[in-house]
């Protein structure tokens, strides 16, 4: 079932055409699988803000079940889904929300200003030449995990 | 043609007659004095700007010598403007100099269907009196709105005008018109394209973001673009189990891609020798008789050495 706004990428030429053609706006790519309960909740929130984040931010899901889609799944470390994978101008923009993983959001979130918060910081600090940015959501809000090295 | 003719120069008349009556204003006289006081030439030339009264009397005497008909539906115009208030004064004024013209044909007036700047050109009936009370159009301030002084360098083409809803002659595809759409894309793509300065030049990959939107642009033009992302392109990637700058992880990571991929190839490579190397003992096995021989356990074995 794909989402009526937010496009859903199934090959790598697709994740890099849209790092490259979204400039000046913070890109959001959520990896995920649509039978995980925690991503449907997830692309529910990004749906709704979706447009209200428009003017700045650029919202796309990615199957991670897809085959092609693997070598981004290695590289970004992603060994939870969902997670959420945040660019800018095709830098990767990390945010430290207190958690092991600064390089991505992992987890759903509570209510949509939570998820347009995290953008707005997000773009904010990159419109100031920041590559890294501190969550604006307290500690309760924030998904908790834990981060295993290969599985140990 | 002769009556066409006739409406249109009355309508010129009409437009013209408001101008006239301005310039003999004492107003208009005001306005002239304050402006020649504060910019420029001597007083002197005060004159130049202004039209008298006698000049005005002499021009309505002459209008009305034209056509008493057609001036009277420029007077309805005038009467029926009496309520325009930016006009007010000069109605006032006029209204004693045009006693003589016939207020009853109010509906006659008929819109300017052609450019007035030919009638100038074509018409010496009106246009002499025109030119007769205008100013020299080089003595003129910027400001001051010569009456003939309208160049009719645009007045080629007789399609149309405002009124009509003609295009306006710098969009029809003439070829006497200066700029042609072929030279101004070329002057255009002459020009460097600038590129937004209202965004910080300081913010997260700026130059990546200029030279990207240069790359659209070129590929929108159609122009051929060297594409930087090739199959094997990764952004640069802070990973979570790596140190050092972005740019070394994802080196890193291409190395252990390609170890991967190396180790693949190794180990298909490895199962088809191996695939290879047991065929070739099956068939070795298969060429001698196998002897089929009964299970002698060891006790029994014994028992027989034993014996």
């Amino acid at each position: 079932m794909e989402s009526v706004l937010l496009p859903t990428l199934t090959k790598k030429e697709e994740i890099d055409r849209i790092i490259n053609n979204t400039i000046d706006k913070v890109l959001v790519l959520r990896f995920g699988r649509i039978s995980d309960e925690n991503c449907l909740l997830l692309d529910d929130i990004l749906e709704k803000s979706a447009r209200d984040v428009s003017k700045f931010a650029t919202v796309a899901l990615v199957d991670v079940d897809s085959d092609q889609v693997q070598v981004y799944v290695n590289y970004f470390d992603i060994t939870l889904f969902p997670s959420t994978v945040f660019f800018f101008n095709a830098h990767h923009m990390k945010l430290d929300s207190g958690t092991a993983d600064h390089t991505k959001w992992v987890g759903k979130f509570h209510e949509k200003q939570d998820f347009i918060d995290v953008v707005e910081v997000i773009f904010r600090g990159a419109m100031k030449g920041k590559l890294i940015v501190h969550c604006p959501l307290p500690p309760e809000r924030i998904p908790k995990y834990q981060l295993l090295y290969k599985d140990v | 043609m002769f009556h066409l003719l006739s409406a249109h120069i009355q309508c010129f008349v009409c437009i013209s007659s408001k101008a006239i009556n301005h310039f003999a204003s004492s107003e208009h006289h005001k306005n002239i004095k304050q402006f020649l006081w504060k910019h420029g030439p001597s007083m002197d030339c005060v004159d130049d700007f202004k039209i008298s009264d006698a000049d005005v009397a002499k021009w309505v005497r002459k209008c009305t010598a034209l056509g008493n008909k057609d001036a009277s539906s420029c007077t309805g115009q005038l009467s029926r403007t009496s309520s325009d208030i930016h006009n007010k004064f000069e109605f006032e004024r006029t209204e004693k100099e045009t006693h003589f013209f016939n207020p009853n044909n109010l509906n006659d007036v008929k819109p300017l269907l052609y450019n007035t700047n030919e009638y100038q050109i074509s018409h010496s009936g009106v246009t002499h009196y025109g030119s007769h009370l205008n100013v020299d159009a080089s003595q003129l301030p910027p400001g001051v709105i010569g009456m003939t002084s309208n160049s009719s360098s645009h007045s080629g083409d007789s399609s149309g005008n405002v009124h009509s809803g003609a295009p306006p002659p710098w969009l029809t595809p003439n070829d006497g018109n200066i700029f042609n759409q072929s030279e101004i894309t070329r002057v255009q793509e002459k020009i460097p394209v600038k590129t937004t300065s209202k965004l910080n030049p300081h913010r997260v990959g700026a130059a990546w973001a200029e030279r990207r939107k240069i790359e659209m642009e070129m590929e929108k033009r159609g122009e051929a673009v060297n594409s930087n992302t090739d199959a094997d392109w990764l952004p640069n990637f802070g990973r979570v189990w790596q140190s050092g700058t972005r740019k070394d992880s994802r080196k890193e990571f291409e190395k252990e891609k390609r170890k991967l991929v190396v180790t693949a190839e190794s180990i298909s490579m490895e199962s088809e020798e191996r695939k290879l190397v047991k065929t070739e003992s099956i068939s070795v096995e298969s060429e001698e008789p196998v002897q089929i021989q009964p299970y002698v356990s060891k006790r029994a074995r014994a028992m027989k050495s034993g014996e």
